[in-house]
Formats: structure tokens, sequence, C-alpha cells
């Protein structure tokens, strides 16, 4: 009787482990930096240069040759929402988010940003030491 | 009980909760390509043009987008879907490596390739009007008909390039329609360079508007599982096969075709898996073939029916072959080698309606073990010339025919219409044969033997018989029973007539039972060219027909004209040109149709050594053209219009037990020519005659015989000795005299003067009550009591041609 049940639940667990779906699907780009979106309603298009993306949460575009390659997964990582310094939340940081930022520190009602990505020191507060941190992470990725 | 619904429980949570697959979609115009996201890894981009999934890679110029849903697409499959002008296909991402899928329009071709080593399974659904799918391979697929619907107006509307096993499957509950045009460029709607084998319940119907409608360049298997194949219709073969076609069930239907029904030819005759051979084992088979020459089933091996239930029509004539300068018949089922029916639950139902048909014909041996056959053949000839004619067959065997076990029966109405013909040999053990024909029931070219088993006949044209052999002809059992109702005819100056049996050689009867009866003019129960030999058996025959053709005039010196006796045939019960030896058996003849109505007849030698032989007809009851030697058994003859016992050489008497009476002698040897009767010792002799007398004049008689008065209808009993040796039922005498005008003096009476003779001195007794063992019809007996005894006085020797000559 034990054994039974035993190979019932295992067969069981065997079914489930089989079914896995994935959250997310993860680009690596060429500089090791990786981008996550969510599969949700997701669509790849491509045109010569760049890969469009979207899904529920909007749409997002990468340099093809900037990618060297993608997977699902279900670590969110760093999703286009949550990527420190993307303030524009486009995927990218740099020179237009620093833009942006700064445009939103001298008036907030200016532009729409993500608060979250843009709090660079991650103090609570969005102001001018983020810029100054986000200028320093961009020209860090230029070199 | 606590096992059982955990059990259940778990199982049940399994299917609700499932087994969810997530499913990227590469979309690359009209193709689609599947991967379970589980199985993808990572997928690199290349040179910002080229993606890599599972190792296929895709120009990115050419996907139209990658999306992903939470849907399972299962390995190994491609699915096509037809949307009236065009089509998508989807391939599963496993597979996707080893697949070119091209589209235009509905036309799909798929291609695997020659590293494919799993079988994959390619489904079709939908409907278009310009629609087709090729597919090419090296491995061996399935195929899957999904409720699709496909015409293609310039080549196949499947045509599947892939020599190995094409399992095509009729998904259940679907209905799948496929047809070509006449421009298509390839030999058949549905094509399969492989062998295909069909499966599943659901329908399939093709119409072949350029030549075949459906052909497989090797084996075609229909599985029990099948549901219902139809052929609306094909310029050539509804079915073209190569290697072998084998039916295990299902339902094929073929409404017509331009040439034959189902073809199978042989890619190797020496190899049995490639000999050409159809072999239905199931099913329901229907074809209905109308082209000149053609078959329903054509077979270049042998074809082999164990079950299944086959109604084949045909209502076609035949063709004469320019190639082959000969005749080719429109046939039911139609093989170069053999022909078997085994299978109790077969069922083969043929009709053919054109002249010069066949049935069922092989250029072997036909064999009918187990089974149902009807073949019903109602045309008539058919001649493409004076010297190429081609007669109606049920059945044709060229080697030999072998009826052991089935049910089979015959139907022909139209003159020359046979019912069974064999070129070789006739076999039957076993089974029914029944023939209802109007030409010979069963004829064989050689030898014909029957050991068991029932033929039954109702034969009615004129001349034919039920049973023919131009061999020589064995019968140790079986039933043959009927009626030959058709009169004579002339034919190169030779008069025909009907036969129950006929053998151009020798007949041996060692056992049976026989029921045969002659109707028309001229007709004869048994009709030998050769020797008879009956060693045991229980006869009856019957002929009650008068004789065919011209009359022979008077036959008394200054009475009319006669003619030559080539021009006439008499009706007679047993007819012999050879030899009759009777050794045993029960023989009852009845000849009745007037003049020259013997009962049993030999041109040459009559020897009876044993048997139970009861004769009664209008002409002589026994007789031979040369020496009658009677050595024993019981021999009754009765002759109402002639004698008896007539024989043309000597007559010998040395033994058995004779009741004979004739209106004219009761035995007749032919003085005329120097020939006498002889009564040896051991005879036991009843005889009784007409104005002429018991028995002929100038008989040499070594055993004493004594003469006395006889009464009609009477018990008589003859004693050797103080021992009955038989009794015997005395007949009503006839009034007739001999010939025409009869005898001066002659007529009718109710006693006459009857001879007899025993081993040892005999007494008579008549108004006997017989006993014993009864034979002859209850007009023999070996016992007797009582009655009176009749007083008898020496005989030496009977009157010959009395006064009034």
């Amino acid at each position: 009787m034990k054994k039974t049940i035993i190979t019932m639940l295992i067969a069981l667990v065997a079914l489930f482990a089989s079914a896995e779906t994935y959250n997310y699907l993860k680009f690596t780009k060429t500089n090791g930096s990786t981008v996550t979106y969510s599969v949700e309603g997701l669509k790849l298009t491509y045109d010569d240069t760049n890969v469009t993306i979207t899904n529920v949460d909007g749409t997002a575009t990468l340099p093809l040759a900037q990618v060297q390659d993608m997977e699902f997964t279900n670590d969110a990582g760093t999703t286009p929402g949550s990527q420190i310094g993307d303030v524009n939340d486009d995927g990218y940081v740099n020179i237009t988010d620093v833009t942006m930022l700064i445009s939103y520190v001298m008036d907030s009602n200016a532009v729409t940003i993500n608060l979250s990505n843009a709090d660079v020191s991650d103090d609570g507060n969005v102001n001018i030491t983020d810029v100054t941190m986000l200028i320093n992470i961009v020209m860090a990725n230029a070199e | 009980m606590k096992k059982r619904f955990l059990l259940a429980t778990l199982i049940a949570m399994a299917g609700v909760l499932g087994y969810a697959q997530q499913t990227m979609w590469v979309h690359t115009g009209h193709v689609h390509w599947a991967y379970n996201t589980e199985s993808v890894g990572t997928m690199p981009y290349s040179s910002a043009s080229l993606l890599t999934v599972l190792e296929k890679g895709f120009t990115l110029a050419d996907v139209d987008s990658i999306t992903v849903a939470n849907e399972t697409f299962t390995d190994d499959n491609v699915l096509v879907k037809y949307n009236n002008n065009v089509a998508d296909v989807y391939v599963a991402g496993n597979i996707a490596n080893h697949i070119t899928a091209q589209v235009t329009g509905a036309r799909v071709a798929v291609m695997q390739d020659a590293d494919v080593a799993t079988e994959y399974t390619y489904t079709l659904q939908g409907s278009s009007s310009s629609g087709c799918f090729y597919h090419a391979g090296a491995y061996k697929m399935t195929l899957v008909l999904n409720g699709v619907n496909l015409v293609n107006p310039d080549s196949a509307a499947i045509n599947i390039q892939n020599s190995k096993r094409i399992a095509v499957q009729l998904a259940d509950g679907t209905t799948n329609t496929l047809a070509d045009a006449a421009a298509n460029t390839k030999k058949a709607a549905f094509l399969v360079k492989g062998h295909a084998e069909f499966a599943k319940g659901g329908s399939l119907t093709i119409t072949g508007n350029k030549k075949h409608a459906l052909a497989c360049n090797e084996y075609m298997e229909v599985k029990k599982t099948v549901g219902t194949i139809t052929i609306v219709s094909a310029v050539a073969d509804a079915i073209n096969v190569t290697q072998y076609f084998q039916m295990n069930g299902g339902t094929i239907n073929i409404q017509s075709c331009g040439d034959d029904g189902i073809q199978v030819d042989a890619e190797d005759t020496s190899l049995p898996e490639e000999d050409g051979h159809v072999l239905i084992k199931g099913g329901t088979l229907t074809i209905n073939g109308s082209a000149a020459g053609t078959k329903c089933i054509k077979a270049e091996g042998s074809v082999d029916i164990q079950g299944g239930t086959l109604t084949l029509k045909h209502t076609g004539i035949p063709v004469w072959d320019e190639e082959d300068s000969k005749i080719k018949e429109a046939t039911g089922i139609g093989t170069d080698r053999n022909l078997t029916i085994n299978g109790a639950e077969a069922v083969v139902n043929i009709t053919m309606t054109g002249n010069g048909a066949r049935g069922m014909k092989c250029d072997s041996t036909m064999t009918c073990t187990a089974g149902t056959i009807d073949l019903n053949c109602s045309g008539g000839d058919w001649a493409y010339s004076t010297v190429d004619t081609s007669s109606v067959k049920c059945a044709k065997a060229d080697y030999a025919f072998i009826l052991n076990g089935a049910s089979m029966k015959c139907t022909t109405v139209k003159d020359e219409a046979v019912g069974v013909h064999s070129e070789g040999t006739v076999l039957v053990s076993d089974g029914t044969l029944t023939l209802n024909t109007y030409d010979h029931g069963i004829k064989s070219d050689y030898d014909m033997e029957i050991t068991g088993g029932t033929i039954t006949y109702n034969i009615n044209g004129n001349a034919s018989k039920a049973l023919k052999s131009e061999g020589n002809m064995h019968i140790t059992g079986g039933n043959i029973s009927g009626t030959v109702s058709g009169g004579g005819v002339t034919v190169n100056n030779e008069a025909s007539a009907c036969a129950g049996i006929k053998c151009d050689g020798n007949v041996t009867i060692d056992g049976g039972t026989f029921d045969l009866k002659a109707t028309g003019s001229g007709g004869k129960g048994i009709s030998i060219d050769g020797d008879l030999v009956i060693n045991d058996c229980d006869i009856k025959v019957s002929t009650t027909g008068s004789r065919f053709g011209q009359s022979s005039g008077g036959g008394w010196p200054g009475s009319g004209g006669s003619s030559s006796s080539a021009l006439r045939s008499s009706p007679k019960g047993i007819k012999v040109d050879g030899n009759i030896t009777i050794n045993g058996g029960t023989i009852t003849v009845s000849a009745t149709g007037g003049e020259g109505a013997e009962g049993i007849e030999s041109k040459k030698i009559m020897t009876i050594n044993g048997g139970y032989i009861e004769v009664t007809s209008y002409d002589d009851a026994l007789n031979s053209a040369s020496t009658m030697d009677l050595k024993g058994g019981y021999i009754y003859a009765v002759a109402t219009g002639n004698d008896a016992i007539d024989a043309n050489g000597n007559m010998n008497l040395s033994g058995g037990y004779i009741f004979c009476c004739g209106s004219e002698e009761g035995l007749d040897a032919n003085s005329e020519g120097g020939y006498k009767v002889y009564i040896q010792n051991g005879t036991n002799l009843m005889a009784i005659g007409g104005n002429m007398g018991a028995i002929e004049s100038g008989a040499s008689i070594s055993q004493t015989c004594y003469s006395g008065t006889a009464s009609a209808n009477t018990w008589y009993a003859l004693y050797s000795g103080s021992n009955v040796a038989f009794a015997a039922y005395t007949p009503t005498f006839s009034s007739q005299g001999g010939g025409p005008g009869g005898y001066p003096g002659g007529g009718g009476s109710s006693s006459k003067t009857i001879v007899v003779t025993a081993p040892s001195t005999p007494k008579l007794y008549r108004g006997v009550t017989a006993s014993g063992t009864k034979f002859w019809n209850n007009k023999g007996a070996t016992n007797a009591t009582g009655g009176s005894q009749v007083s008898l006085s020496t005989y030496s020797g009977g009157g010959g041609w009395g006064p009034g000559w």
C-alpha cells in the first residue's frame, strides 16, 4: 500500500516538475548586462537593426548589435522597470536618462519618470544626488 | 477500496492540474515553429541577423514575430491548416531543425531531411479548392487526415514522396475529401511513393480526374479500425497498388472507375511480400466496374479472401487486346495466380451483366474452402470475330477448381453461359455448390473428382450438362441432385442432348448419393463416352423427355423411311458408350419418355456383379450392344414398350436375383445375329414377357427353368428349394406390343407367363407377405411368408417371334 502511494506521488510530482513555465524572457547583451521582460503578452518583432519587445508592460527596443542571446527565466533580474538609472524605462541607461532626471529634479511636473529607477542613491529621494550618481554610471558604461 | 480511491484521486488531480506547456512561436510567413520554452535553453543571436533555436537558424528578416503562449504543441508533429487559398504550417520545435516547409497559397510542401530517425506525424485539416500537400522524406511517417478537403487543379492533392511506411490515419469522426484535376501531372489524386497503411475511423473520399484515384508504389494495407474509403470515380484504376493489397477491416466503396477497381501489380514475383497478391481478412468491399475488359479486383499475384463482405458488380463487356492478341474479359475477381476463399465469415457476391464476362477467374487453382459465394452472370456470348469468342463463366480456373467447404452458387441465364469451368481438373470434397445455369453447371477439361460435398443443379439450356468432364470422373462420396430441363440440339450434323453427368472419359463411382432428373427431349441422367464402373453408391436417375431429333421411322421392314441416328438423341437413364460394370450400390433408373427411352445402356459389354438395381423404362430397361453378363446383385427390370433386358450379343445369367418384365420379352439376346440367352447355374430368375415370351427363343438353359402364370400388381416369392430366394412385386402389365401397330393379338393382360429358375428346385408363391430386407423401393424383399403356390411346368425355351410377323 505504502509503495503504491509513494509511486503515485512520485509520478504526480514528475508531471508537475515537467510542466515548468517561465515568467520572463531575459536578453543578455554583448556587454554582459541583462534585461528581462515579462512573457505575458510577449511579442518580438525585428527590423534591420532592432528587436522590439512588446508585452503587457509596454514596448521596448533593443539594438540587435548589442544583443548576444536570450533565454527564458523565472528570475526577474533586471527588468526594464527595475533597472537602476533607466529613468525613462527604455531598457537603457544613458545620457537620455540623465537629461530626463535633470528635468525632473528641476520640475517634477515636467516629465514622467520611473521614480524607482531614478532613485539611484536608494535613499528614498530623487534629487541632485541621484543625478550625480547617474552621470557617473553613464560615464562608466561608455568606457 | 482505499487503494482504488487514492489512485483515482491522484489520476484525477493529474488530469486537472495537468501538464500545461509553454510554447514559444517563431512565425515565418505561413510557417510557424513551436518551441517548448523548457527546451530552448539559450538562443544566440549572431551578426544581428540570425537567431538560432535548438540548432535551427532563423534569418531575422524572415521572422514575422516571436510570441509566447500557454499551450501545448506536441513534439514530432507538423500541422497543416488549409483555409481556402492559404495554408499555414505549424512545426514542433524539437523537429524544426529537420524540417523544411514551403507554402505558396494553399500549396504546401514539407520535407524532412535524411537525418530523421524518429517517426513524425503530419496532420492536415481545413479546406482548399486549390491546395495540396507534398511530402518528401526517408523515414517512416504518420499522415493524419483530420477533416481535410483538398482539390488540386494541377497536381496530386496529396503526394507523399517518401518510400517508407506511411501510416495514413483517418481521424475518428472526420470527413476528408481529395481530388485532382485533368491537368494533374501525377498519376493519382492521392499518391504514395512508399507503402501506405490506412487506419482510424474517419472517412476519405477521393476522385481521380487524371488517372488513378489512389495509388501506392508499394503495398497498401487497410487496418481494422478504418472507417470508410470511397472512390467516387477514377479515369483509370480506383486503387492502384504495387507489391500487395491487404484489407483487414473497414469499408471501401468504389463507385465507378475507368479501369480496374483495385489493381495490384507485382514488384518481384519471387518474394511473397512483393508478388502482387491481394489478401482480404475483413471489412466491406464494394466495387462497381463498367469499362470493357476491366476487373473489379485485378491481381498479378494470388487473391486470398479470408473474411469480409465483397460486393462486386460489373456491367462491362470484353475487349480485344491487340498486344496480346486475345480477348480480355470483364471480370469480378481476376488473378494471374491462385484464388482462395477460406473464411467462415467471408461473403463474396459478384454480379456480372455484360456479355462474355467472368465472375471469378484465376490462371492457376481456385480453391473455395469456407465462406459464402454467390456468382450471378446474366450476359451472353461475346464475339470479336467468328473465331475469337468469349462465353460467360461464373468461375474459371486455368489449372484446377477445388470446392472443399465453402457454399457457392452460380447463376447464368444465356446460352453458352457456364457455372464453373476448369481448364484442368475439378475436385469437390466438401461444401455446397448450387448451379442454376443455362449451359453447363460445372465443367472440367481434365479429370473431375467428387469425394464429398453437395452439388445441386437446375440447368435449363439445350444440350447442357450439369457436371461435364472431358477427362475421367471419379466419385467416392457427396450428394449430387438436380434437373436438366433443356432439349437437344443438332450441331455439325450431330445431335446432342442434356445430361446430369456427362463424361468424355471413364467414370468410376465408389460412393455418393445421386438424384438426377432430365426432363427435356433426349435428356440423360448419366452419359459416358468411356467405361462406367459402379462399386458403391445410391443413384437415382429419372428421364421423362421424349426422343430428340428425327425419328427412326417405322423400323419394321416395309414401314416408313428412316434417317441417320446421328441426328437424334434418345432419352436414357444411364448411357455408356463403353463397358458398364456394376459391382454394388443402389441404382434406381426411370426412363419414361417413349421411344428410345432406355434405362441403362452400354454400347459395349454390361456386367453386373452386385448391387440393387431397379430400372423402369419405356424402351429396354437394360441394353448392351455386345455381351451382357449378369453374375450377381438384385436386378429389377421393367419395360413398358420393349424388352426388359436386351443384349445384342450373348446374355449370360450366372448369379444374382433377377426380376424382369418386358412388354416384348423379359430376356432378349440377339438371336437374329446368332447370339443366345444362357441361363446357368446359380441364377435366381423371375422373367415375364409379352407376346414374344419371357425369354428369347433358342436360349441355352443349363439350370432347369419352369413356367407358370403371374398376375399384375401381386407379390411373388421365388423359393430355391425350401428357402425364399427373393420376393418381387409385379408391375401393371403393359398393353403395348413391340413396335408401331404392336403384335397381332398383343395388348394388355392382367396375367402373363412367368418363367422362373433357382439353384435348387424352385417353387413360386403368389400373394405372399414380403419381409426381411426390402429393396427396389419396396418392390423386392429377401423373404416372404404365406401366399399360395403357383403351378409350374418345365420350361424348355420361349417362343420367338409369334404369328403375325
